[in-house]
């Protein structure tokens, strides 16, 4: 089942080139819905219990000891639920799109069994090839479909982004040589934490996976990458760019690093704090000087993400009580998926004003809310959502992170916690100031060129703000379903 | 329970009974009037929202809940502060209103924090039990989100600003919402207060003082909405004060009799604001609201702010608050002049006409809270059975003082109007000064940082791994700034370099090859040995 | 120790091949110029039939045979890279030398060439690796010279010369080594050598060394790669930087694992660093598409040297080794035969390949990001395997060393990706047979990666 839902894409993609010209949209469209159905109807079996489900372990090198181990839980549910929900969103916002529509199908079907992949994967070396195949995807992505100067931005994004994946595989082959019996099986290594009796070794290890997954999230200073990708990027890309493929840093995080190397994330536990907070701020402030609408929120990802890895370095703090902890970890999680939808939008929405205006520069709009009432509406919301506003995604997340990194109840944690919750007022600073130059306020000169959202925008744009406003008012469902796993992820931090 | 394994929800008690009826007394008034004023359904939701948020912040009975509906009530208002959007002034104006409360709001972010680590518990009643240390940080957390939210000093600029939206909507948010919240939850939390000591002495001073100063502000103000604005921060101090001197009785007896007398008067101000004329009834009601405002007996304010002060013990502040006390009998009389012009005359409808009666009987009338008999019940109510009576010499004194005061203003037909206090204590510009621009700079400064230094030093390692610093030389696809051509100078360098030895010299290839054989036979000695 | 035996049939392998090029021979002499196609056929018979022996002899226990000639997983391994690249190297030189004068001499000489690198890597005696030195080279000679243009007669003569200068060396080196190791097989020398004067030794392994560096494309012996690549006939340019490299590793790899000289780590470890930072460096300005391939395989040669060195210090080093020397070497041949479908040796010229021919430009897009290391293709497990050798054998720095230069990569392989993109101009399109090669070669690369857990077991 596992296994149809993750490379159902891809055989749509295979047969893509069979289908008529006209019909491609379309089915592409019919393949990420049927995969929205199909990892809801996972979600629906697994339920809010603890463990794997699904799991399928073929033998792959077992030489090497790795394999086609996937599986699902509270962790991966909800980012593969996210992933299908995202890309469903970008296949019907693309209805419309007319520029090698079959190439950009199939690109985007392949990179959904990545993603989806890589959330399942519970093998070091199949998360690591679909990690490194989600760079290439995203390479075409910008480079064919990109803008501004798409050449330039894509190598950058592969060239940073490839070598965070070579560092990542040097650790991975750390955790594996640490291991006894040497293994890359997830499960194998959560159990017994390699490298426990070697510090040292184990302190290098970490370093090489934080950086390699930090590349990823991407975490100051690492982040310089995400700006000119996203900018270039076309509308669809930046939102699984920023809506999926951001989230698999943040996911290995969990996933790997915290679990199989638990005394090492418990040492530099402070670091991380830190990196977090400074992401946190630095991602805040850089965005509120931003005049260009897509870099400000590629810049408020940076914030966004800071939160996340904060709260993980909040569950380092042993001392603390579990209960905390568990809300920072559970916040966390929730933070991803919270995120993904919310920035989704908010990409796509930028996606709409370079459609009509060819710009993404607030200083020329103004206004756009008498000539676009449903796009204004659309974006109010989703700045809002953006913002943290309670009954959206982002608040019900970041209070959980708040509360938990202070609540860890160490003074570094309550410091750095206070500290952090600066970022949302700087934040909606930010968005305010959007919604001031774009949508509020006397008309631009480009404001006569925005004319409201179609069709498809709005069909794909709903959904993830519904979304994210169902998360935001009854969390529950989301909660209790990541609660088993994070009280996994802290007890195995805490041995 | 919107998280598991931390317990809590909504729930009504004395208080939040009191609070809700209050709100949706003042709402109906407020949405009766507005329905003829010709606002769109968006006007409507937001309002609803604005009250449904006010609704959850009180009755929630731990801080997740308390902060959900705090945070959008703050955001609703910046909504509907901003409802004329076009215009670029009001949308700053909500902009501040927004952005300054929430700034105050983080306080309640952080002692959400700091109740998970000092009570384990996000319940409002577990907050007075947290361990020591947590417990300050939590009313610390508390007090500044609370002050913020009732404009309460040092923020009180914002609902200066807060006046650029429509009538209706200051007279919901002076009333019955936002503006009050704070001072409920510091009435809430006022266990809280107490359990550390030094919070519950802080709160009463920052309420007599906004009380006194804001009373100086909104003497000083020529605008009468400035104006009303000004007395709401000054009145809600009164009731700041009361939860910081432990009044709740008296504290909310205030808030309610306030939330009718201030409503009233926005609602008439919008009726001038938006018409040629007036209206005998307006005039009528908006006279006795003033006052009321005023404190002259036997109206609502009267009673109720002498229940306040009953329970101030120290006589410092108790002087204060007297003086604070003159300030509104002045200021009332100030706006009390406004009703003495003469005016033309223009129709108001009977859905304004029976809100604006409605209100103006309220605001008279509700001294009823302070006769004896009723007094203990509603001390029942609110579960503040240790409130002290008012002794009889201070309201008489109160009483006197305000007439005496809105008697002099009223024949001398003019105020002093401290000059200093016209632009409000330049609060605003303090806080531009001090923390927006800076910010500002600091957000520019970051970016080119970020644009130069960060992202510079990527390249600057990349030039020092000479592979990665080859690429970006090579011609095609990058083209950027002063590092990179530097590092693609010398990448080209080494490429070049690189591509030397291929000369084509096939003696040349000979010497280098012997060459490069002989150091590896040293490598491979010294490795040996 | 392997039984020893003096049984030919466990040659079988090697005497199809030879057997191929004999008849080949006699063949080409009564056969027509116009006929001569059929001795392809030939060669190509003897490949697949030595492939099946090679197959079928993997499944086998190891041994040894004549006392010199290794039959283990690295021989096998070895056999099978050798066998499949050159079939692949007769299917593209049969459209480029037909109705030569001399084809049926063409096709007998790559086979011999081959029949010499698979004795050199499975031989286990000095003196058999210098007769198989002689053997794989000799024939490439003369294969780098048949166009008998003025390109291609300047490469051979670099070739040969360089060939012969440091064959020579080599030969000195095993003179030393037979000296201070009182043997040529390796199982006397590791016994022998353990004692020997360091100086002598390390002047005896780097003498040798020179040669099979030389064979491998690696530093110092590297200076006639690019040369002989764009000059040699596009199809021995293939021939010559893939099948003599797969013998070339597996006999360093072998000498490293089976006389453990002392000092053989580091002193390969600096030799790989140099190579891949060498051949990634010079790669970057190319424009001429053989040339960045040639500087692309003399990079390669560098992480393949990494695990040469971990050789007897990491358990991952022979898998890495024989896996990434495979994979390597279908990779290599699928992105030479996408040249030589398309007759173009400047980048622009592949500007819109992908629209022009979507077989070919995938086939190129799955080659060079496989020689990137990309996965699913068979050079990603070869690289992961590459670099768990390099942190198990405690070269840490090795491995940085290799995945910057990794990253380095990308940038050339891009810069040949993107054009492919870009709008056709109607150029014609690519030839069939070549085209044919280099489909099957990214396929099997994608298969080898996939199914890597299979050929790994085995």
């Amino acid at each position: 089942m596992l296994t149809l839902v993750i490379f159902l894409p891809l055989a749509v993609a295979v047969v893509l080139p069979a289908v008529p010209r006209r019909a491609v949209p379309w089915t592409w469209t019919a393949a990420a819905l049927a995969e929205v159905a199909l990892v809801a109807a996972m979600w629906a079996v697994h339920g809010t219990g603890g463990g794997v489900s699904f799991e399928t372990d073929a033998r792959w090198i077992p030489s090497v000891r790795a394999g086609y181990h996937v599986g699902v839980d509270g962790l991966s549910l909800p980012l593969l639920a996210l992933t299908a929900v995202l890309f469903a969103a970008c296949a019907v916002y693309s209805l419309r799109q007319t520029r090698r529509v079959r190439e950009f199908a199939g690109l985007f079907l392949f990179l959904e069994t990545v993603c989806l992949g890589l959330f399942a994967a519970l093998d070091l070396l199949l998360f690591f090839v679909f990690f490194d195949l989600s760079i290439v995807g995203m390479y075409f992505v910008i480079l064919l479909w990109g803008h501004g100067d798409p050449a330039r931005s894509a190598l950058k994004f592969f060239l940073y982004t490839f070598l965070g994946s070579l560092v990542l595989l040097l650790g991975f082959i750390g955790l594996y040589l640490g291991a006894d019996p040497h293994t890359f099986d997830m499960v194998d290594l959560t159990r017994t934490p390699p490298l426990s009796g070697s510090p040292g070794l184990a302190g290098l290890t970490l370093l090489a996976v934080g950086i390699g997954l930090g590349i990823k999230t991407p975490v100051v200073p690492f982040h310089t990458w995400l700006p000119p990708a996203h900018t270039d990027a076309p509308a669809a890309g930046s939102a699984i760019l920023a809506g999926v493929m951001l989230k698999m840093g943040a996911y290995g995080l969990v996933r790997i690093a915290m679990p199989m190397l638990p005394d090492a994330w418990r040492r530099y536990a402070l670091v991380i704090l830190i990196v977090g907070l400074v992401s946190v701020l630095y991602g805040a402030l850089v965005a509120l000087a931003q005049d260009n609408v897509k870099r400000l929120v590629a810049y408020s990802s940076v914030n966004h993400m800071g939160y996340i890895v904060l709260a993980l370095g909040a569950a380092g703090y042993a001392a603390g009580g579990t209960d905390a902890r568990r809300l920072a970890v559970t916040g966390a999680v929730t933070q991803m998926v919270g995120h993904g939808l919310v920035t989704g939008a908010l990409f796509l929405l930028c996606g709409v004003l370079r459609d009509r205006a060819g710009s993404y520069d607030i200083g020329r709009f103004g206004g756009v809310a008498r000539g676009a009432p449903v796009f204004a509406g659309l974006l109010a919301v989703a700045s809002f959502a953006a913002l943290g506003l309670p009954g959206l995604s982002g608040f019900i997340a970041e209070f959980q992170i708040f509360a938990g990194t202070i609540g860890a109840g160490a003074v570094a944690t309550a410091v750095t916690g206070a500290l952090a919750v600066t970022g949302i007022l700087i934040t909606a600073a930010l968005f305010l100031r959007v919604l001031h130059k774009v949508v509020l306020g006397p008309p631009g000169e480009l404001t006569p060129l925005v004319t409201d959202v179609r069709r498809p925008e709005l069909a794909a744009l709903v959904p993830l703000l519904a979304l994210s406003l169902l998360i935001g008012v009854a969390p529950r469902a989301l909660l209790d379903t990541i609660e088993p796993l994070s009280a996994a992820v802290v007890a195995l931090v805490g041995r | 329970m919107m998280l598991p394994g931390w317990p809590g929800g909504l729930a009504v008690d004395g208080l939040s009974a009191v609070l809700l009826v209050t709100l949706a007394v003042v709402l109906a008034a407020v949405l009766a009037y507005s329905a003829r004023e010709g606002y769109g359904p968006r006007f409507f939701v937001l309002m609803l929202l604005f009250a449904a948020a006010m609704a959850v912040t009180v009755t929630a009975s731990d801080l997740l809940l308390l902060l959900m509906g705090w945070e959008v009530m703050g955001a609703m208002s910046y909504a509907l502060i901003g409802y004329a959007w076009p215009d670029a002034g009001r949308v700053r104006a909500a902009d501040t209103a927004f952005l300054t409360t929430r700034a105050a709001d983080l306080g309640l972010y952080a002692a959400a924090g700091f109740a998970v680590a000092g009570a384990h518990s996000l319940g409002l009643d577990a907050l007075a039990h947290a361990e020591a240390p947590w417990r300050d940080l939590i009313a610390a957390g508390v007090v500044v989100s609370a002050l913020g939210k009732s404009a309460q000093l040092p923020f009180s600029f914002w609902l200066s600003k807060a006046m650029a939206g429509p009538s209706p909507v200051s007279a919901l948010l002076h009333s019955a919402t936002m503006v009050v919240a704070g001072a409920y939850l510091l009435m809430r939390l006022h266990p809280l207060l107490d359990a550390t000591g030094w919070a519950s002495t802080l709160v009463s001073w920052a309420g007599a003082l906004t009380a006194l100063l804001m009373g100086a502000v909104a003497l000083a103000q020529r605008d009468l909405k400035q104006l009303l604005a000004a007395s709401t921060c000054a009145q809600i101090g009164f009731m700041v004060l009361a939860a910081g001197a432990g009044t709740v009785g008296g504290g909310t007896a205030h808030l309610v009799a306030h939330a009718a007398v201030k409503s009233l008067l926005f609602l008439c101000a919008g009726v001038w604001l938006t018409r040629d004329g007036s209206h005998r009834l307006v005039d009528v009601a908006f006279g006795a609201g003033a006052l009321a405002l005023a404190g002259v007996p036997p109206l609502s304010l009267w009673v109720t702010k002498d229940e306040v002060l009953a329970g101030v013990g120290d006589p410092a502040l108790l002087v204060v608050a007297f003086a604070a006390s003159v300030l509104s009998a002045a200021y009332a009389g100030k706006a009390l002049l406004r009703v003495l012009r003469p005016a033309g005359s223009s129709p108001v409808g009977l859905s304004q006409r029976v809100p604006l009666a409605g209100l103006a009987v309220a605001a008279c009338g509700l001294g009823v809270l302070g006769l004896p008999g009723v007094a203990g019940e509603w001390r029942r109510l609110l579960g503040a059975t240790d409130d002290v009576t008012p002794d009889v010499w201070m309201l008489v004194l109160s009483g006197v003082l305000a007439v005496v005061t809105v008697g002099a203003v009223v024949l001398a037909r003019r105020v002093p109007e401290p000059g200093w206090a016209l632009d409000w204590l330049l609060l605003e510009r303090a806080a531009t000064a001090g923390v927006v621009r800076p910010v500002f700079a600091l957000a520019r400064a970051l970016d080119r940082f970020d644009d130069r230094v960060v992202d510079g030093a990527v390249r600057g390692v990349a030039r020092a791994g000479r592979g990665t610093a080859a690429l970006a030389g090579r011609r095609v696809e990058i083209r950027v700034d002063g590092v990179v051509s530097l590092t693609a100078r010398a990448a080209r360098w080494l490429a070049a370099l690189a591509r030397r030895p291929q000369t084509g010299q096939l003696h040349l290839y000979y010497a280098q090859a012997a060459v490069v054989l002989a150091v590896l036979v040293a490598v491979a000695v010294l490795a040996a040995g | 120790m392997p039984a020893m035996n003096e049984n030919p049939a466990d040659l079988a392998p090697e005497l199809c091949v030879l057997l191929a090029a004999v008849l080949g021979l006699v063949n080409g002499l009564f056969l027509p110029r116009t006929k001569q196609w059929r001795v392809a056929v030939v060669c190509a018979i003897g490949l697949v039939f030595g492939l099946a022996a090679a197959g079928v002899a993997a499944s086998r226990p190891d041994l040894m045979a004549f006392g010199s000639f290794a039959v283990d997983p690295v021989t096998h391994v070895t056999r099978i890279a050798v066998l499949g690249s050159t079939l692949l190297v007769v299917v593209l030189a049969a459209g480029e030398v037909r109705d030569h004068p001399r084809e049926s001499e063409h096709y007998a000489l790559i086979l011999l060439s081959a029949l010499g690198a698979m004795v050199l890597g499975a031989t286990s005696d000095l003196l058999v690796l210098v007769g198989a030195y002689l053997l794989a080279s000799i024939p490439a000679y003369a294969l780098a010279g048949f166009g008998k243009d003025a390109p291609g007669t300047e490469a051979a003569l670099k070739y040969y010369l360089m060939g012969a200068f440091l064959g020579v060396v080599m030969l000195a080196g095993v003179t030393l080594l037979y000296g201070v190791g009182r043997g040529t097989a390796y199982d006397t020398l590791r016994a022998g050598l353990a004692d020997a004067p360091p100086a002598a030794m390390a002047a005896g392994v780097v003498a040798l060394l020179a040669g099979l560096l030389f064979k491998a494309g690696a530093v110092p012996g590297h200076f006639w790669v690019p040369d002989v690549t764009e000059g040699a006939p596009p199809a021995i340019a293939a021939y010559v930087t893939t099948v003599p490299k797969i013998g070339a590793f597996a006999a360093l790899f072998r000498f490293g694992a089976e006389t453990a000289p002392g000092g053989w780590a580091p002193l390969v470890a600096v030799v790989a660093a140099a190579t891949m930072t060498l051949g990634n460096l010079a790669a970057f300005g190319q424009d001429n598409v053989r040339r960045l391939l040639a500087y692309s395989t003399v990079s390669q040669a560098g992480y393949l040297l990494v695990p040469v060195a971990m050789a007897g210090r990491a358990d991952l080093a022979r898998p890495a080794v024989l896996f990434y020397v495979a994979a390597y070497a279908v990779t290599n041949v699928g992105a030479f035969a996408v040249v030589l479908a398309c007759g173009r040796d400047d980048l622009a010229g592949y500007t819109g390949l992908l629209r022009r021919s979507p077989a070919a430009g995938l086939s190129l897009i799955v080659c060079l990001l496989g020689l990137v290391g990309t996965p699913p293709t068979a050079v990603f497990v070869g690289k992961v395997l590459m670099f768990g050798a390099a942190l198990e054998g405690g070269y840490a720095w090795l491995a940085a060393v290799a995945a910057v230069n990794t990253v380095a990569s990308v940038f050339y392989y891009l810069r040949w990706i993107v054009p492919l993109f870009g709008r056709s101009d109607g150029r014609p399109p690519p030839s069939r047979a070549p085209l044919a090669v280099a489909v099957a070669a990214a396929a099997v690369s994608l298969v080898l990666g996939v199914g890597s857990g299979i050929a790994l077991a085995a």
